[in-house]
């Protein structure tokens, strides 16, 4: 049977993430008033199939993205959405965590999630070779100019 | 197993990452097609653990067919790069075997946390090439 845990409080019409059954928390999860983008759904969509990814999911030893990545991803896209932006796609890494990316207008910006407030930022372009990385824990601001660049 | 550099596995030699489609492609919307994610060369978590790959030199010494051991219905296509390139992405590559894959290898990385940097996860995509095609998907960095 799998645990219900409820991400937002007075939940409405969020739908929360179902952690599997084997999951194990390790850090107490943030509970605050949701700001419902168009990406919300389709969002907790896939990353509800990344948590529930079997063991060896990638043919070798992949293990399912942990519901902390999750979560965190889920609260961080919440506040880096911008209006026409295409959704992110969401990659699973062999170790639980995940990549959010985007590749648009010429202009690649990729979040590795590898905890919570442990991100790396990377933008790059298909007309140089220049990339720049940016170590993240709480200020995204910078990424929010990033993206602005994909439109 | 600790890392380690093989060097009976020669930097011409091959080796092989499956690929999943369902959950290593990305969206290119300027070039409008499925690319491979860079997040498809990452580690495993855990001590010593690398970014698992296959060896497909072991394979023909032992009479298997590598294209039809790494495809199956989930993996349907797979890349591969040289252990040279990984090498000079300052990579290390061993043969790891495990339980069901004799032909198990590990690429690891050099530093402390045994994470890949974006430039290696780069450097190793702009190097692959396809072994079993992904039709419509591209390989770019």
């Amino acid at each position: 049977m799998s645990l219900v845990a409820s991400v937002y409080q007075d939940s409405s019409n969020v739908e929360p993430i179902r952690v599997p059954s084997t999951a194990v928390f390790r850090q107490p999860i943030a509970v605050r008033e949701p700001l419902v983008t168009p990406w919300a759904q389709d969002i907790k969509g896939r990353l509800q199939e990344l948590v529930e990814l079997p063991s060896g999911w990638d043919g070798y030893m992949g293990a399912p993205v942990t519901f902390a990545h999750a979560v965190f991803s889920l609260s961080l896209l919440d506040r880096l959405y911008i209006d026409d932006l295409p959704m992110p796609d969401l990659i699973p890494g062999t170790d639980g965590s995940l990549q959010i990316e985007w590749h648009c207008n010429g202009c690649h910006v990729e979040l590795d999630v590898l905890g919570a407030n442990n991100v790396v930022a990377t933008k790059y372009y298909d007309s140089d070779h220049e990339e720049y990385v940016l170590p993240l824990t709480n200020d995204f601001g910078s990424v929010l100019s990033w993206m602005r660049e994909l439109l | 197993m600790d890392p380690f550099d093989d060097l009976s596995i020669a930097g011409e030699d091959l080796v092989i990452r499956r690929v999943d489609p369902n959950q290593h492609l990305a969206t290119d919307r300027t070039n409008g097609c499925k690319r491979l994610s860079t997040k498809l060369f990452s580690a495993s978590s855990g001590d010593n653990e690398g970014m698992s790959v296959d060896i497909p030199s072991l394979m023909e010494q032992a009479g298997v067919s590598p294209c039809q051991y790494v495809t199956n219905p989930k993996h349907v296509g797979s890349v591969v790069f040289t252990a040279g390139s990984a090498r000079s992405a300052l990579l290390m590559v061993g043969h790891q075997p495990v339980p069901d894959n004799p032909y198990h290898g590990q690429v690891w990385a050099r530093s402390e946390t045994g994470r890949f940097s974006k430039g290696q996860q780069r450097a190793l995509l702009a190097a692959a090439t396809w072994f079993v095609p992904i039709s419509g998907v591209e390989i770019t960095s």
